[in-house]
């Protein structure tokens, strides 16, 4: 798979392709949270992540306060606070 | 709707009237008691006091007006929360107007702080680590309803119906009658405004500790 992704980036690394920045690959992030992306936005992120330190760190920041607040839900509608 | 209008008319009652049998009496001072828990519920979701008076109001008086509608299956604050979640979703449908002013709101641009011109991060984000350990943390989820309150209050707001009353996005562009655009951008903020918060606040914290 990783090899595929590679060999895809390849060809997005050519000149024509326009480019995500971390800041547009953010925003596609926090926008998944609440709708579903079209397929060459999914791509876009997916290749970004390959060469990317700080956007699998952001991944998993919002990933980290996806769960916090469903753990937040069920802890102060429940016997919690 | 002739409940919402009796609701607010009995707003600065203690205690709804209700028929005096031992059993009744009983069960309104069991739902009297979770009065201040739903207060805090409907303050962190409407960030307007009277709002949220009006529809814990309303919420215990539909509660006490039919009793027999709780099953016992579940605690008796969860199903108080259930009604008191449509009794919410009313009040802000009552004061769309005011619900989504942006009254000089977030004119600070957070991605201008985060991000350099170019678009990369100015500062590495940071691992988190495992949510477990934090979840553990009585702490951690006062920090996190903390953060939620500091929100501005549109923002706080639309943050909310969706994380806690879990509507969809286009229930509630319908609800405040706002633009799909101006939701995702007011998510946005608060989720980055969030985020930052945690950092600061536990992680920042926790790294010292």
């Amino acid at each position: 798979m990783s090899y595929w992704v590679r060999k895809l980036y390849r060809v997005y690394r050519m000149p024509m392709w326009p480019r995500r920045t971390c800041r547009q690959v953010t925003e596609l992030v926090l926008r998944q949270e609440d709708q579903a992306l079209p397929w060459h936005e999914r791509v876009a992120v997916r290749l970004h992540m390959q060469i990317c330190a700080a956007c699998p760190r952001f991944v998993q920041q919002v990933k980290f306060m996806r769960q916090a607040m469903g753990r937040w839900r069920s802890y102060s509608e429940g016997d919690g606070a | 709707m002739w409940r919402g209008s009796v609701g607010r008319r009995c707003a600065f009652l203690t205690l709804p009237p209700v028929s005096a049998s031992p059993s009744t009496t009983d069960f309104a001072r069991q739902v009297e008691t979770l009065r201040p828990q739903l207060m805090r519920f409907a303050r962190t979701q409407l960030r307007n006091d009277a709002w949220a008076e009006d529809a814990v109001s309303d919420t215990l008086l539909a509660a006490l007006e039919k009793p027999q509608s709780f099953g016992g299956q579940s605690q008796l604050k969860t199903w108080l929360v259930g009604i008191l979640k449509h009794k919410v979703v009313d009040q802000l449908r009552r004061h769309t107007r005011e619900a989504t002013v942006l009254v000089g709101e977030d004119g600070e641009d957070l991605d201008e702080q985060i991000f350099l011109p170019d678009g990369h991060f100015r500062d590495m984000p940071q691992d988190w680590g495992s949510p477990e350990s934090a979840f553990g943390q009585r702490q951690f989820f006062e920090v996190l309803e903390a953060c939620m309150d500091h929100l501005p209050p549109a923002q706080g707001r639309v943050f909310m119906m969706r994380e806690w009353l879990e509507l969809e996005t286009d229930e509630i562009c319908k609800e405040l009658q706002i633009s799909s655009t101006n939701l995702w951008v007011m998510l946005h903020r608060a989720r980055l405004r969030l985020r930052e918060c945690l950092q600061l606040h536990w992680f920042g914290a926790a790294g010292t500790r």
